[in-house]
């Protein structure tokens, strides 16, 4: 919502849901959502991570991926076949899935 | 086969034909996101895995029927909101409307979304459009669809559509109201468990509140879309021709390249205005989708 007027017409209203979550803190991160990063991750220029099918697979059946990068531990961004899926999350050399499971584990199936 | 809508006998033209397509098998039909993917180069990629995808109208380049392809929620495009399910007249509810780009929308009964989306992609994601619901229960479909399609410019209120508050008025509301659901027979496919439902008596009562709050809330200028997706005239034509009996209202032509009925003006001894022939009936065996009713409304200004 860019415009003041519109602003203006949904504060006079009692909304339930204002557009697009984009960040919520989870502890001490600022976590982006999948959505959010879904349409706004081609702008980030680093935490943004290549993975190929069989890493995508691992990630959506819970387990851990091994990377070799020099990240900092956080939320990363991951970018499978130019498609920004969303989060993982990296610790320790490690990757974790933050990919919303119950949508992920539908694509699984048509991977 | 199960013979069903008997009662339609006299106003569905070429009536054979309707009962043999309600009974055939619904073709999977969706729309591309434009606001997160170009359909050309997402038609390129499914042609190149293989899938059949084609065209369904000419009136825009991003609506496709995809025979045999059932389980379109489980693609990585489904989860990316590059694609979205929705029956081609369930799309053309929203294209008829076409909300300009920053203007103020009110979407009555927004659940579970498909609608809602496909105005924001008409508007490019600009001005606002309010999506109301009133059952919280169903804001779960309705933001799912609304973030997966990366939906920006939304905001969910849950009023009864007939109570809106009459405080702000729109450039364009869309009424797309509960309804008896007759036309989705061919998509829910229950065969001979279907039952005509028996309880409609309250719709229309219900449905002429909203039509007439959804008139109320236009602008001077302003255009209402009203819509159903039933074969019954007590929530179609009867519901328009309240609105013209009580409000000044007009009724605006419609125009497709798909073949339609006009709405009728007579049923069950009743005449209805003249002008409800600007209205529009779909049917299955014409448009390879559900049955479905929009009748276009402005606002004199």
């Amino acid at each position: 919502m860019r415009s003041t007027y519109h602003l203006e017409v949904g504060s006079q209203l009692k909304v339930a849901k204002v557009g697009l979550i984009a960040i919520r803190r989870v502890s001490s991160y600022l976590k982006p959502t999948t959505y959010f990063i879904q349409i706004f991750g081609h702008h980030a220029t680093r935490a943004r991570l290549k993975i190929d099918q069989d890493q995508l697979r691992k990630l959506i059946s819970d387990k851990k991926i091994e990377v070799e990068t020099d990240l900092d531990t956080g939320y990363i961004i991951l970018d499978y076949q130019n498609f920004l899926l969303g989060l993982g999350f990296y610790a320790n050399g490690k990757i974790s899935s933050q990919l919303p499971k119950k949508a992920v584990t539908r694509i699984l199936r048509g991977l | 086969m199960l013979p069903i809508f008997e009662h339609y006998n006299g106003i569905i033209p070429e009536f054979p034909l309707f009962q043999e397509v309600i009974h055939r098998p619904f073709i999977p039909h969706l729309r591309v996101n434009r606001l997160k993917v170009e359909p050309a180069i997402l038609v390129d990629a499914f042609l190149k895995k293989g899938v059949n995808i084609v065209s369904s109208t000419k009136q825009v380049d991003y609506t496709f029927f995809m025979p045999g392809l059932y389980s379109p929620g489980n693609l990585p495009e489904y989860f990316l909101g590059y694609i979205h399910p929705q029956a081609l007249t369930s799309c053309l509810a929203s294209i008829i409307l076409s909300p300009k780009e920053d203007s103020l929308v009110l979407d009555m009964c927004a659940s579970p979304g498909g609608k809602t989306a496909h105005m924001a992609q008409i508007m490019g994601n600009s001005g606002l459009i309010v999506a109301n619901e009133l059952y919280p229960s169903r804001h779960l479909s309705l933001g799912n669809t609304l973030n997966r399609l990366g939906i920006l410019n939304t905001v969910v209120t849950s009023y009864q559509a007939q109570e809106f508050p009459l405080g702000q008025k729109f450039d364009y509301v869309l009424a797309d109201v509960p309804c008896s659901g007759e036309g989705m027979f061919r998509k829910t496919r229950k065969g001979m468990r279907y039952k005509e439902k028996m309880k409609k008596g309250r719709l229309p009562d219900l449905q002429k509140k909203i039509i007439i709050r959804g008139y109320d809330l236009l602008k001077a200028g302003g255009q209402m879309l009203y819509s159903t997706c039933t074969y019954n005239p007590d929530e179609n034509e009867a519901v328009v021709n309240y609105l013209l009996e009580n409000r000044d209202a007009e009724l605006l032509p419609i125009e497709m390249d798909l073949r339609y009925s006009p709405g009728i003006i007579a049923w069950m001894e009743k005449i209805y205005d003249k002008r409800i022939e600007k209205t529009i009936r779909l049917y299955p065996h014409w448009v390879d989708s559900v049955g479905f009713f929009m009748a276009r409304i402005s606002k004199r200004a």
